[in-house]
């Protein structure tokens, strides 16, 4: 697994506009983050609450549907999550357009 | 009902992929919609609390940042929500033809940076 977070983080950071790269475990509890500590913490246990959150109602809507990423716009940023089996990926990047 | 709103209603309809949009209240009622009542309230309940954590989740992190709008992706269509002020704009897009109409609009992004 941690051959593969590796993985995951050298692709995302190449890009030009990614401020940041969080891997999250299924507790919540950051694994690998490019990223400040306090801040990381502070994103790990927001979007692990959002995301089951989105997830459940994913489902609720319609039970053979999946969530498979959530985007979040803001006015300075983009939030993008994406759950994996055994962990989510949170990338924090500069919007392009 | 304000001509402002109805011709952004009849603008997201248009979307690519659209196959349905929702106008909620800040009441959580949904006061325009492309669908039969049921589905719309559903949605309308349902993305509610999941916006206002979004948006809560924004400001804790980055203080004067705000929520523009949520992009939700499944297997099968993007869920799309929006707030402003109190209402809240729900647009359901089928993946396919979204995903279609991005990569076109990709490609002639290319194009033309291209031709610089």
């Amino acid at each position: 697994m941690s051959a593969e977070i590796e993985d995951i983080i050298k692709r995302f950071q190449n890009y030009p506009n990614v401020v940041g790269i969080i891997i999250v475990d299924l507790f919540a509890i950051p694994i690998k983050t490019t990223m400040d500590y306090n801040l990381t913490v502070h994103y790990a246990t927001l979007v692990s609450n959002l995301l089951s959150k989105a997830s459940k109602m994913v489902h609720s809507l319609d039970m053979t549907n999946e969530l498979t990423s959530l985007r979040l716009r803001t006015s300075k940023h983009e939030v993008v999550i994406v759950p994996e089996e055994n962990f989510f990926i949170i990338v924090v990047q500069n919007p392009s357009e | 009902m304000s001509s402002d709103i109805e011709d952004m209603f009849e603008r997201l309809l248009k979307l690519p992929g659209a196959e349905g949009a929702i106008l909620v209240n800040g009441e959580g009622i949904p006061i325009r919609t492309s669908m039969d009542v049921m589905s719309s309230q559903k949605y309308a309940g349902k993305m509610t609390p999941l916006i206002k954590m979004a948006r809560s989740m924004i400001r804790d992190v980055e203080p004067g940042d705000d929520l523009s709008y949520l992009r939700l992706r499944t297997r099968r269509n993007e869920l799309m929500v929006a707030a402003e002020n109190d209402h809240m704009v729900i647009l359901i897009q089928n993946n396919a033809l979204l995903d279609q109409a991005r990569r076109t609009s990709a490609q002639s992004n290319r194009f033309v940076s291209k031709g610089k």
